[in-house]
């Protein structure tokens, strides 16, 4: 995978965020490789950017978002499997308790940032 | 037999091998256990053949459940509503599930005070497999994990610490209509060696002057006769409120009541609470997500109380490891649509884990679920004795529910395990709901009473010694969840009547030498 600028990372966030972002989604589907494009389907993006809202109010500490994404996808660069990489992130976040609680779930840290991320973009 | 106490003649005394008091599954199972034997066996039966209110009416009482920042719940009609009075007792209504205490329930965990029974799983074993015998189910492995084979497959989570908890179900409950448990109470009312005694209320248990001994119980019917009753040695079988209860009223000779000397009859209480909310699309719900599930749940779900069900719990290497109390997930067939939030959510985790989203939660990956923890032993949680009397003259009981600050926190941490485990392991996702504040008004009371007159190899520490016999009292001996120490997740019934059928066989040999 390609260096990804912040816009980049916003966008492939949007992309996660689901189908009410159409162009958008599109554009950055042709980009992708094939096990993120999946990624782009099912998700409801508006519910996703209120998930994202949450936890940007429970957490105002994590207000370097921007930043956290960044180095979350920079540790993704060169991945050929996009989502078995978030899929371990996710695990190792629950493995070493970086957890967080959303609308009374507990979620990963990294899922929660990419919530966080999808609100951000919108 | 069966026989209406109010029938005998005035003066009567009732004289046996061995009496037992009470004629519910404990109290048949044992007698049952004495068919051959050769001794004379009666059952004492507070009510009749069928439910009547004056005499559900003497179980009435006062209780309160509370929490340890002040929470308190008023739930007098537990008392009433959780016992059932008549022939048969509270198997007259039981759900029948059965599961036996898991291994790490007998062992002394330093995390778990007072905990440690003074015997093993592997011990109680053979008695294990003879409840399970009576009551016509396959027999459970002295391993679950190692050796289980279900007759349906459960779901396998692929986690090591996470293992899933079979529990079978007996036809042989009132709460079946083909006619089992009616035969279970008729192998004793039509047996020709043990004598059922309806009617027959024990008020008090007379001690000898010294003590050390039962001389006799003084029976009462709600017309007003009074009888005794005698025999070489008694067991108590009233259920885990009333074996308390009993001992506390009797307290002619011993003031603080029959073996309570060291102050903990009725102390202990332990009972099973459901924890889960379930407002379906409207609002909150205990729900759970696997992003994996590849093969039918109906194990788990279907809930046809005929076979098998399993729910899933830490494997005692995780108890070990996490320093966990015992503690179970049952997961239930969902009945509602999530909320846009929820299934964002679990969405996303599918999509991460899976790489499929609302395919898997349409296919069913989305449950709801209750939670149960062991409660911790704890004196504050008691069976006490009020100034108000019932028609025959006992005292009426006060239960005092409490819940320690150490029992919240540890379910934080036994619902953090389920957490963290699924999605360590890329399982799925866990909604829990519930804060602390809401916990005690919002705890489903089970009808599993333990704890009151805990069994203990030492009198400082147990009202009864491992033989099940009141410490210090020669010949007094008590049945029933009130001596288990420790009452893990499973549900009583089957333990209770396996500590029955050892009790049976000591006193077999006992009253034969």
């Amino acid at each position: 995978m390609a260096e990804l600028s912040r816009r980049e990372v916003l966008m492939l966030l949007a992309s996660v965020g689901g189908s009410s972002l159409l162009p958008l989604r599109a554009a950055v589907a042709d980009a992708l490789p094939a096990p993120l494009a999946e990624l782009t389907d099912g998700l409801d993006l508006q519910a996703a950017m209120r998930l994202g809202r949450s936890y940007l109010k429970r957490y105002p500490e994590d207000t370097d978002i921007e930043r956290a994404l960044e180095t979350l996808l920079r540790d993704a660069q060169g991945e050929t499997d996009l989502r078995g990489f978030l899929e371990r992130k996710v695990a190792e976040d629950f493995a070493d308790r970086r957890v967080v609680e959303l609308m009374d779930w507990q979620v990963s840290e990294t899922e929660a940032r990419i919530f966080a991320g999808v609100a951000l973009t919108a | 037999m069966l026989i209406d106490t109010r029938e005998l003649p005035p003066g009567t005394v009732i004289e046996a091998d061995l009496v037992i008091v009470g004629g519910g599954i404990a109290g048949i199972a044992i007698a049952r256990e004495f068919e051959q034997s050769g001794l004379d066996v009666c059952i004492l039966e507070s009510g009749g053949e069928e439910p009547e209110k004056a005499v559900q009416d003497l179980y009435s009482g006062k209780a309160q459940m509370r929490g340890p920042i002040g929470e308190a719940r008023d739930i007098d009609d537990y008392l009433t509503s959780s016992r059932f009075r008549y022939f048969g007792g509270s198997g007259n209504a039981w759900g029948g599930k059965c599961v036996p205490l898991d291994p790490a329930d007998f062992e002394a965990r330093d995390w778990v005070p007072d905990s440690g029974w003074p015997m093993t799983r592997e011990q109680l074993q053979p008695f294990y497999d003879r409840a399970c015998d009576l009551f016509e189910i396959g027999r459970f492995p002295a391993d679950m994990s190692a050796n289980w084979k279900p007759e349906r497959p459960a779901a396998d989570l692929g986690n090591a610490d996470l293992q899933s908890l079979p529990r079978r179900f007996t036809r042989c409950t009132g709460a079946t209509t083909d006619g089992t448990y009616s035969a279970f109470k008729a192998s004793v009312a039509e047996s020709k060696t043990v004598r059922v005694y309806l009617n027959a209320n024990v008020c008090d248990i007379r001690l000898r002057n010294d003590g050390g001994a039962v001389e006799s119980l003084e029976v009462a019917t709600l017309d007003g006769r009074r009888f005794a009753a005698r025999a070489s040695r008694y067991i108590l079988a009233t259920g885990g409120i009333e074996n308390a209860r009993l001992l506390l009223a009797s307290n002619s000779v011993a003031p603080k009541g029959i073996g309570n000397g060291n102050d903990l009859v009725g102390r202990y209480f332990q009972g099973h609470v459901t924890l889960g909310l379930y407002d379906g699309a409207a609002g909150r719900n205990t729900s759970f997500f696997l992003s994996r599930l590849n093969q039918s749940f109906g194990l788990y779900v279907d809930g046809d109380r005929q076979d098998v069900q399993a729910v899933f719990g830490p494997t005692q290497a995780a108890q070990q490891r996490h320093r966990l109390r015992n503690c179970t997930l049952t997961p239930l067939r969902i009945w509602y649509t999530p909320q846009r939030s929820s299934q964002t959510i679990m969405d996303l985790a599918g999509l991460l884990e899976n790489g499929r989203s609302g395919t898997v939660t349409e296919r069913g990956g989305h449950f709801q679920y209750f939670f149960m923890l062991e409660q911790s032993p704890n004196t504050r949680s008691r069976i006490t004795l009020t100034d108000e009397r019932d028609p025959l003259g006992v005292p009426r009981v006060r239960l005092d529910w409490d819940f320690s600050n150490q029992d919240f926190e540890e379910l934080d941490r036994a619902v953090d395990f389920f957490r963290r485990e699924l999605g360590r392991t890329g399982q799925g996702r866990v909604e829990w709901p519930l804060p602390h504040d809401e916990i005690i008004a919002t705890m489903r009371a089970s009808r599993h009473h333990n704890g009151t007159t805990r069994m203990h190899v030492n009198a400082s520490r147990g009202v009864v010694n491992p033989d099940c016999r009141v410490h210090g009292v020669s010949n007094l001996y008590v049945a029933g969840s009130s001596i288990f120490p420790t009452g893990g997740i499973a549900n009583p019934t089957l333990t209770l009547v396996a500590l029955g059928m050892r009790l049976a066989d000591y006193l077999k040999q006992e009253l034969r030498s």
